[in-house]
Formats: C-alpha cells, structure tokens, sequence
C-alpha cells in the first residue's frame, strides 16, 4: 500500500480510530498496529509477510537465548546464526542474481564460458529495512545495550510498524522497541506536527518527485540523443527526484509515527544544504549512515586505529552502503566516490563552521557539494556503469541535438512547475536551517495552501511508487 | 485526540471546499472557451447548425484530412473533429457530444485506424479528459464509467460530484488550458476555425519501410454503434482507412459500409512524418484522393 494512494487514505483513518479507541488496552492497541502493519505490507504481496515473520521470530528467539546465555562462545554462535538468516534472506532475494551473473561474467573474462543460473526472484519490499531493523535488535543485547524482549507482542510490533516498515528511517530497538512496550498517550501537539510533517512529504513526494520523474525518465531513456543543457537538467531533477520522493517518505513516515504517539529518528536534515560530502552525510539518510556507523564502522575499529585502517574503514561503510541499495555494480560505484569524496574532510577533521547558518555566505560551498552530488546521482539513477560514464561524456561532448524538455509546451509546464516547487522547498529549508530547525513544519494555515498544491499540480495521473522500496 | 479529529476534518473539509470550488471554476472557464476540439464543438457553432461533413477519428485523420478543401469543394460547411491520441470509443464518443448538441450532418466521416478494425482497448483514451467539462451530461459519464480505469475510484467518472477529483488528476492537462482560456477564451489549441492541423513538411520521413499487409472485416461492435447513431440521427456515413507509409489494409468488399480505403495511396516517405501521420504535402494528396473518391461514392443508403 502507498502513502500516496487512496486505499492508504480509507485505511489511515480506520487504524488511528480503533487505535485510539483502545487507548486504555495496550495490548489490543499492539495487535492493531501489528495487524494493520501486516495488512499494509500484505496488500502488495501477502506471501513476503512469511518473511518478515519469520525474520521476526528468528530474531526474538535468538534475543531471548541472547540474553540469558554467558558464555562467549555461544552468544558468538548465536550472533552468527542472526546475521546468517538475516542476511541470507536478503543475500537469496536481493543479491543472487547478481552474483551469478557477475561469476559468469568475471569466468568469461578470463575466457570461459558459464552461463548464470538467473533465478526469478521478486524482491520483497523493504526487505533492507526490516532486516537492518532486527538485525540491530541482535547486535544491541549481544553487546549488552539492550535488554531482550520478553514479550513477542512489542517486538513483532516493532519489526513491522508500517509507517516505516518499507523505506524506514531504519529504527534501533534502543529507541523504539521501548515505545511498544510502553502504554503511549495522545499529545495533541506532537499529533498536529505529525500531521504537519505528512503534508510537507507528500508535498515533496507528489509535487516535486512524481512530476521530476516524468521528465528524468525520459532523458535518461534518450540519453545519447540529448544536448548537454538537457541532460544536465535530467541530473538536477532526479536529485530532487530522490530527495523529494525518499525524504517525502521520511517525513511522512515519521509524522505518521507522531499522530500514533511514536516518536522515530530523524532521516533528512536537509542534505541539500550540506556545506561538504562529510556535512552531506549527516543529513542524508540518517538512519542508514548511522547504522553502518555503529555496526560495521565502530566494529572494524573506527577512527581510533592507524591512518591507513581508517581510510579502509570509511571505504568499506561507503562501499557497503551502496551495495544496500541494489544489486549493480552502479550504486558501488556510486558508494566508492562519495566515499573518496568523504576522505580529505574526514582526515582534515574540517575545521570549518557547520554551525554558520547564514546560508547566503556558505552558498559557494553549498553548490559545490550538490554538484558533485550529483555527479553521483548519475551513477545511481544509470542502469549500468558504460550508461553513466555514456551519460557524463554526453555532457561533456554536447553531441545530442534533442531536449526533451523543450520539445512540447506539456514539459516545460511540468519543468517550469517543478523548478518552482524546488525553489519554494529550497527557500523554506534555508529559512528552517537558519532557525536551527531541524523538520519544516508550517503553520497550520498555510497547510491548506499547501494541499491546494498538491492537489492542483502533483503528478496523480504519473503517479509512481516510492524509489526506495526497491531497495 | 478529540480536539485532533474535529480539526484535522475541518481543515480538510476547508480544503476540499475550496478545491473543489477551484476545480469547477477551471472546468467551467474551459468549458465555455474553444481551447479542446470538445469545447469548441459546443461553443463555436450556432444551435441547430447543419453541416455537410463531420469528420470524426484520430491524429491521422487530423493530418491527412483537409475540410478546408472539402468546404471548398462541395460547397457546404465541412469542420474536422477529430482528435490526437483517442481510439475509436472516443470517435463514438465525440459522435454523441455532436449530436447531444443539437447539430446535423449529412456526411459524417469516421476515421479508422489499425488497432480499431477488429476490436478497441478498453481502457480510456489518452486525451479522453478533454470532455471532462462536460462530465455532467450521462452519455459522457457513462463512457467513463465503462472505460475509466480505477481500483477503488474512478476520477473522471465522479467528477460531477467532486471535480477536484478529475482536475487534480490530469492537472497538467488542464490547469494551463484553464489559464489559457481565461485569458483568451478563443483560442485553439493546435487546430484552426475548421478543426485542421498539419504536420509540417521537414518533419518528413528518408526511408521506406517494408510494408506490413493486414486483413479486415471491420467487425468492431463500435463500428455498428457508430452506424447505427448516424443512420438514427440521418447522416450517411463513411469510414475512412487513412494512408500508411508501411501498412496495405485490404478491407473485405462485402463489409457494409461505405469504405474509402487509401492505406497504400500515397506511399511514399516524403509524406510521412512517422508510419501513421502524414505531412502537410501529403495532407493535400490525400485530400484530393479523399474528395475524388468522395464525389464517386454510392449514396444510396447502405445496411
């Protein structure tokens, strides 16, 4: 089910009703949220539900046997068996494919032939989430951060909470597990921020990315055919295509959580307003870095080790990172050059002032990063690595002669109305970012402005699933 | 919470309110302007106006017929309605918001295309929405209802109800002929007085194809609705295969229709912009051939 579709718009309503309703029986207030959760993921696929189940109850056996086992071994034992299922089911849906093909391609390299066994997986929804989700469950009571849940109830609950069961942020038990287990009450100004933050992401979802994608697929269909002016529009507006569409997510996941008396983690801080890769990558996709941070970075030794084993560290996270978000060597590549980019500020521990929050004056330094952002964004969006590397010496060559913008009076209404709406989002994280905000949330009258946008200029009829489900 | 739903419905309501008030005024400015070939048809003729010739069909019969020319040749008053990215349903369709507004023809002109001989999709067409300011009237609900796709709502089917619901969904489509008609209610968008457009003529094609052969019997259920619409109303119809750079239609003599077939008149890729459209060189071509063939056509009542 899509946030942005009507069957989501008939079920939100019916949840928060019995929800609420049930304020005073926690526990039939967590079978709400659990069944309606797996009727969320359900109406896509109901057979992928078995997985997260699955996932779940793997999970809260091993956390159990986690938590009352002492010996070392052991708990190594059942670490390794959590990280096996885990990332085994993702390894067989997400990755299997890719690896043979990649074996056969390394074994024709060096001249012999083997066909890849292809398999014809679908890849569940979410599946990265919710895996990364409890496998940090099991990583936190190994490590003794956490206690293991008694109740199967809660956890359940926890793995599959369906405002961010399919594209996060990517939750800790340490944060929100708590909140399940604990009786929630409605504060009507967390509700109403809540409410705020939804508008706001489907503004950015259903204004800006659902009307970006309609031109950025085309350009990057037609790509050897497009000037330079064009393809470089195709670049700046899928950036704001993944933003508006992967943030849009965030925040409606997040104030969702809210009017449910949830309180999740940050995701986006504005990313666009980054003054450096390394100030990038604390706004972007908050929850990921900051998982890869505490589960592979740390482990593999951090920053307190040698020069040399640093810069491998940082390379890895960046490495792994990109592998996450699919099975192409494309989004690799993509996670090995914001991970060479990353490097000098990492080791320069940039003395800069992140805390300048006059905009204007850090302009220079703002663009500079969105450009070589979205020089990544190219290998991101491009189907394979001689597309993007085609794409960019497109650029450079200015052999095209189309513009698909330009070629019907439709497309440039729909560029000159995306441009606009990026201009306004743009204006109004500056004016959030120079308060020290960290979420737009808009006064209560101009949300209605703000739905009369989405309704007279989103892009229902283009209307697309959200990016990163496929992730 | 109480103080929660009763605001958030009000705000909503508020909104919906003004949507759809939004949504109405934009259909109405539409509606009363010449912007689509559908607002046109209602507002830029007389009531009870009779004309010789109606053409009816899609983008090739849009290109390949002149009723300019025809005008000129018979004498009466020939308008081309057809319209860019619709399929037969949409000729039918456009038939009835024809006659629903009181007008007579003595020759109606069906144009048909490869993908309508047998049978049409039945799905909407592309460009369908351009009757949505008309959406109260049953016989153009009544399409949508049968054609509109929609699991849980369909939005141009209860846009009579809630026009914000149609208008938010093809607000690209519509939100700028809205503004556009505001601004100047007369204005066409891309036909003239006539109901013509023509592709240009450097839009034409280097090669030749190899051509493809088709059959038919033109046995689409549509086709009979259309004749037997005309035949109540009392026009004479005829259905015309336009010319194709690639395709040779051969329709089968017994059919009971009166057929003007000219896929393979004029074949050759200095008239073509695609496979299917011609330009405006071949426009006047194949609107010779179509007044040639017109003159000698069999008005006895067919079937």
């Amino acid at each position: 089910m899509l946030f942005n579709s009507i069957e989501f718009a008939i079920f939100l309503p019916i949840v928060f009703i019995l929800y609420w309703v049930s304020k005073n029986h926690h526990k039939l207030q967590l079978y709400i949220i659990l069944i309606s959760s797996y009727v969320f993921y359900g109406w896509w696929d109901w057979r992928f539900l078995s997985l997260i189940i699955f996932s779940s109850l793997v999970d809260f056996l091993i956390g159990r046997k986690l938590g009352k086992t002492v010996e070392e071994k052991k708990r190594k034992l059942l670490l390794g068996l959590s990280l096996f299922t885990n990332l085994g089911l993702l390894g067989f849906f997400k990755y299997y494919n890719f690896f043979a093909e990649s074996f056969s391609e390394a074994f024709s390299f060096f001249g012999k032939e083997i066909s890849p066994e292809r398999l014809d997986i679908i890849l569940p929804v979410g599946i990265s989430f919710y895996t990364f989700q409890t496998l940090s469950y099991t990583f936190d009571i190994y490590k003794k951060k956490i206690e293991p849940a008694e109740d199967w109830l809660p956890f359940f609950g926890f793995v599959s909470f369906f405002p961010q069961l399919v594209a996060g942020p990517i939750e800790r038990a340490s944060h929100l597990l708590g909140q399940f287990q604990k009786p929630r009450v409605f504060d009507y100004s967390i509700a109403v921020s809540g409410l705020r933050l939804i508008v706001w992401g489907l503004f950015k979802k259903i204004v800006i990315a659902d009307n970006a994608a309609v031109l950025v697929d085309e350009i990057f269909l037609d790509y050897m055919n497009q000037t330079s002016l064009s393809l470089i529009f195709g670049v700046l507006l899928f950036a704001f295509q993944i933003y508006g569409d992967f943030s849009g997510y965030s925040d409606i996941a997040i104030g969702l959580s809210r009017i449910f008396g949830f309180d999740l983690m940050l995701n986006f801080r504005f990313p666009y307003l980054a003054q450096n890769i390394n100030d990038f990558w604390k706004r972007w996709h908050i929850s990921l870095s900051s998982w890869f941070r505490d589960y592979v970075y740390i482990p593999l030794g951090g920053s307190r080790v040698s020069s040399w084993i640093s810069f491998r560290n940082v390379m890895i996270v960046f490495l792994v990172s990109g592998f996450w978000h699919g099975a192409n060597w494309t989004f690799v590549f993509w996670g090995l050059i914001h991970g060479l980019l990353y490097i000098p500020f990492f080791f320069r521990k940039s003395h800069q002032d992140l805390h300048e929050h006059s905009i204007v004056r850090k302009l220079p330094q703002i663009f500079l990063t969105f450009t070589v952002v979205c020089l990544g964004w190219i290998f991101f969006r491009a189907d394979n690595l001689f597309q993007a590397w085609n794409y960019i010496g497109h650029i450079i060559s200015n052999e095209g002669t189309g513009n698909y913008i330009f070629g019907a009076n439709k497309r440039v209404i729909i560029f000159g109305i995306v441009m606009l709406f990026i201009m306004l989002m743009m204006f109004v994280e500056a004016y959030y970012e120079s308060k020290q905000k960290k979420e737009v949330l808009l006064p209560s009258w101009s949300l209605v402005l703000l739905v009369l946008v989405i309704v007279f200029f989103g892009g229902f009829k283009n209307h697309e699933s959200f990016i990163y489900f496929q992730f | 919470m109480k103080k929660f739903v009763i605001k958030s419905i009000l705000y909503l309501f508020i909104t919906l309110v003004i949507a759809n008030v939004l949504a109405y005024i934009g259909l109405r400015i539409l509606g009363k302007s010449d912007f689509f070939k559908t607002t046109y048809l209602v507002h830029h003729f007389p009531e009870g106006q009779a004309f010789d010739m109606a053409v009816f069909g899609s983008s090739r019969s849009l290109a390949a017929i002149d009723t300019k020319l025809i005008g000129e040749s018979t004498g009466g008053l020939a308008v081309n309605f057809s319209m860019d990215y619709t399929a037969l349903p949409s000729s039918l369709l456009m038939l009835e918001h024809f006659y629903a507004q009181g007008y007579t023809a003595n020759w109606v002109v069906v144009s048909l295309d490869l993908p309508d001989f047998e049978e049409s999709k039945t799905t909407i067409s592309e460009n369908d929405h351009r009757f949505l300011p008309y959406i109260s009237n049953k016989y153009i609900r009544d399409y949508f209802l049968k054609y509109e796709e929609g699991n849980m709502i369909k939005p141009i089917s209860i846009s009579k109800y809630f026009p914000v619901l149609g208008f938010a969904y093809y607000n690209m489509e519509l939100l700028a002929p809205a503004a556009q008609a505001l601004i100047k209610p007369t204005f066409k968008y891309r036909f003239d007085e006539l109901g013509n457009y023509q592709y240009p003529d450097y839009l034409a094609q280097q090669e030749m194809p190899e051509p493809r052969y088709f059959k038919t019997s033109l046995s689409n259920p549509v086709l009979k609705k259309i004749a037997d619409l005309t035949k109540k109303n009392g026009s004479k119809l005829i259905i015309y295969i336009g010319p194709y750079l690639r395709d040779d239609i051969s329709v089968n003599p017994n059919v009971s229709y009166r057929v003007i077939n000219h896929s393979r008149l004029i074949n050759e890729p200095k008239y073509f912009s695609d496979y299917i459209h011609v330009v405006n060189s071949g426009k006047k071509l194949a609107t010779e051939s179509f007044i040639e063939d017109f003159h000698k056509i069999d008005i006895q009542p067919i079937n």
